[in-house]
């Protein structure tokens, strides 16, 4: 390693032990892919005076490694540190058995003001470049560039639309006594990092669940001493209490079109599964039925509701179309089978389910077609599940010890990780929708 | 004892009102008026809805015995229905919203004291351990606030007396995540 290499490794990696102090959820990568493809992702080069606020190139690798299809080169093995693409030797990357290449640099041409980012990929197998692009970017926006960034990368190389400009919303629970729980609901970037409470209550919050435009979020709120269901703009705070009905209120789900709010009522003496439109507020009821129906979730056309209902016997998933309201069952592998959600191409399902044993609540995929369970994590005590837009991850609750912790894992199963919060347990997370 | 007593009447006076307050805004609410709140992003709603400190009529007939509670006074006193029965919580097996054999006593002495005392109101909670999915942790959880209200209602409590709410797995008794914390959360409490 040269002096130039370590040196640049230290700063860096100061640089990023500063900044992940500041960090709510913290990442710990359980699981990796053997089989993910190479990728050597160079810091970029900082041709600016003082200190840059993010490593960029840093967290495009990690987007990157977190996806599950690529393994980044680690930084003390990197050869050497070009910057742009006549300072690129394709042998130094082949040696290493890369099959891509990331470089850049990032300039500061007046004090204080705008940075501007060059990146470009390579292939090294060909030697040829896939992109090239600079991009502006305020100091505040460096992380969302990166973001940026990898999602043209990933997109470029995988034909698949990336999805690290995404957000996940969640709820803590930070247990101060036996009688009092302080409950936040938060929003972050899809990596955990800049975290914002959109709210605090000492009532518990549940079920929240993004507007298809990623603008509001639904979510279930005790203040008061009762469940009511709550849509609150992102932007503004502002929010509107859409339900007060005696019993429940809950699991309010939004229609692909955002015009409709799915939700489960108990104001007719058990719990049913509603559909309200939300410019009149008008109910329109789903199911007649004795046992609990709850939980529901639209497919992505719009023409069908899944929900879990334990009119069998035990918890199951139910699927009824909205036009006729035939009722049919879904689920028939296990005793448990719960909180479904579909796919966002409408195939499959992930939902929690439970063969056996008093704690192997896991969470499992079902094929809509083949009909097909698969299970997909080896934590136990899951729930929440929620997939990320691009369909390639999906997030969701679990125990670790005796803390609640976010878990995620990458739709084949190869990738896995945690996120534990600082603050107390953490559950309920919700994917958010594309943004761009 | 007069402590006691007196203590047993603000209790009984806050509970009043707070149940006066509450039956207020749930059972009346059949329009979907919507309630646009200019709230910030932050909101701190910590803030019970309900008054507390309100004055309410107490029926102090109930508590004309003014003696030292001797464990077995109470005892006689519990069955004469003059006092709140002091076990508050019956237990469920799990994914089960059916009122157990065992448990039946309990609610009896609960029965018997709200029909000598019609004016005193309960809330039924209702709870489920942390297994399984939250939404229907709550429905299952008023599942079993309601096999409650509908076994004192069989034994004559008015409905009027009763209110049945649902925290579902959010509110433990007992932390842990083996048999013992959960057989202790999949409760129902009566609140007075």
């Amino acid at each position: 390693m040269t002096i130039r290499t370590l040196l640049l490794s230290i700063g860096i990696a100061l640089l990023v032990a500063a900044r992940s102090v500041h960090a709510d959820l913290v990442i710990e990568i359980t699981r990796g892919n053997d089989t993910a493809t190479p990728i050597a992702v160079v810091p970029f080069a900082w041709q600016g005076t003082g200190a840059i606020p993010e490593d960029v190139a840093q967290i495009v690798a990690a987007n990157l490694e977190r996806s599950g299809l690529f393994a980044p080169l680690e930084r003390q093995n990197l050869l050497s540190l070009p910057s742009q693409q006549s300072e690129v030797q394709y042998r130094d990357w082949r040696l290493l058995n890369m099959a891509f290449l990331l470089v850049g640099q990032i300039q500061q041409p007046t004090p204080n003001g705008p940075y501007l980012i060059q990146y470009e990929l390579f292939d090294v197998i060909k030697q040829e470049r896939l992109l090239g692009e600079r991009i502006q970017s305020s100091p505040r926006e460096l992380r969302s560039r990166a973001h940026y960034i990898s999602d043209r990368v990933f997109e470029k190389l995988t034909g698949i639309k990336g999805a690290f400009s995404t957000r996940i919303a969640y709820v803590t629970a930070d247990r101060k006594s036996a009688t009092e729980t302080k409950y936040r609901l938060q929003v972050a970037d899809a990596d955990g990092r800049r975290a914002q409470v959109i709210l605090a209550s000492d009532e518990p919050i549940l079920s929240p669940a993004w507007s298809p435009d990623g603008r509001r979020i639904a979510y279930v709120s005790f203040e008061g001493g009762r469940p009511g269901i709550y849509v609150q703009q992102l932007a503004t705070g502002q929010r509107e209490r859409l339900t007060q009905f005696r019993g429940l209120n809950g699991a309010p789900a939004w229609s692909p079109d955002g015009r409709q709010l799915a939700m489960v009522l108990s104001r007719d003496g058990n719990p049913e599964i509603y559909v309200m439109d939300l410019p009149s507020k008008r109910l329109r009821r789903l199911t007649r039925h004795y046992a609990i129906d709850t939980e529901p979730a639209w497919s992505p056309d719009g023409k069908q509701i899944i929900f879990t209902s334990n009119r069998g016997g035990g918890p199951q998933i139910y699927q009824v179309t909205l036009a006729t309201g035939d009722v049919r069952r879904l689920t028939f592998e296990g005793n448990y089978n719960a909180r479904a959600r579909y796919t966002p191409d409408g195939r499959q399902l992930v939902l929690v389910h439970r063969n056996s044993g008093i704690k192997q609540f896991h969470i499992a995929v079902l094929d809509l077609e083949t009909e097909r369970l698969r299970v997909l994590t080896e934590t136990e005590l899951d729930e929440s599940p929620s997939i990320a837009p691009n369909g390639s991850m999906l997030i969701y609750a679990t125990q670790q010890g005796t803390q609640g912790v976010l878990g995620a894992v990458s739709f084949d199963g190869n990738v896995k990780f945690r996120l534990p919060s600082r603050f107390g347990d953490v559950r309920e997370p919700a994917w958010s929708p594309f943004f761009n | 004892m007069e402590k006691t007593n007196i203590g047993k009447s603000l209790a009984f006076g806050l509970s009043l009102a707070m149940l006066a307050g509450c039956a207020g805004s749930g059972g009346t609410q059949e329009e979907l008026a919507a309630q646009e709140t200019a709230a910030p992003a932050t909101t701190d709603s910590g803030a019970e809805a309900q008054g507390i400190g309100g004055d309410s009529s107490i029926d102090s007939e109930t508590l004309a015995v003014v003696e030292p509670m001797e464990p077995s006074a109470t005892e006689t006193m519990e069955q004469a229905g003059a006092v709140i029965p002091s076990v508050m919580t019956v237990y469920f097996d799990f994914d089960k919203a059916v009122v157990n054999e065992n448990e039946r006593q309990v609610l009896g002495l609960h029965a018997e004291y709200l029909t000598l005392n019609p004016a005193q109101q309960v809330v039924l909670e209702g709870h489920a351990d942390e297994r399984g999915t939250r939404e229907y942790n709550m429905a299952l959880g008023e599942r079993r606030a309601k096999a409650v209200m509908r076994y004192l209602a069989v034994q004559g409590v008015a409905p009027s007396q009763m209110e049945v709410v649902s925290y579902g797995e959010e509110r433990p008794a007992v932390m842990g995540h083996d048999e013992a914390a959960w057989a202790k959360n999949r409760r129902v409490e009566l609140k007075y």
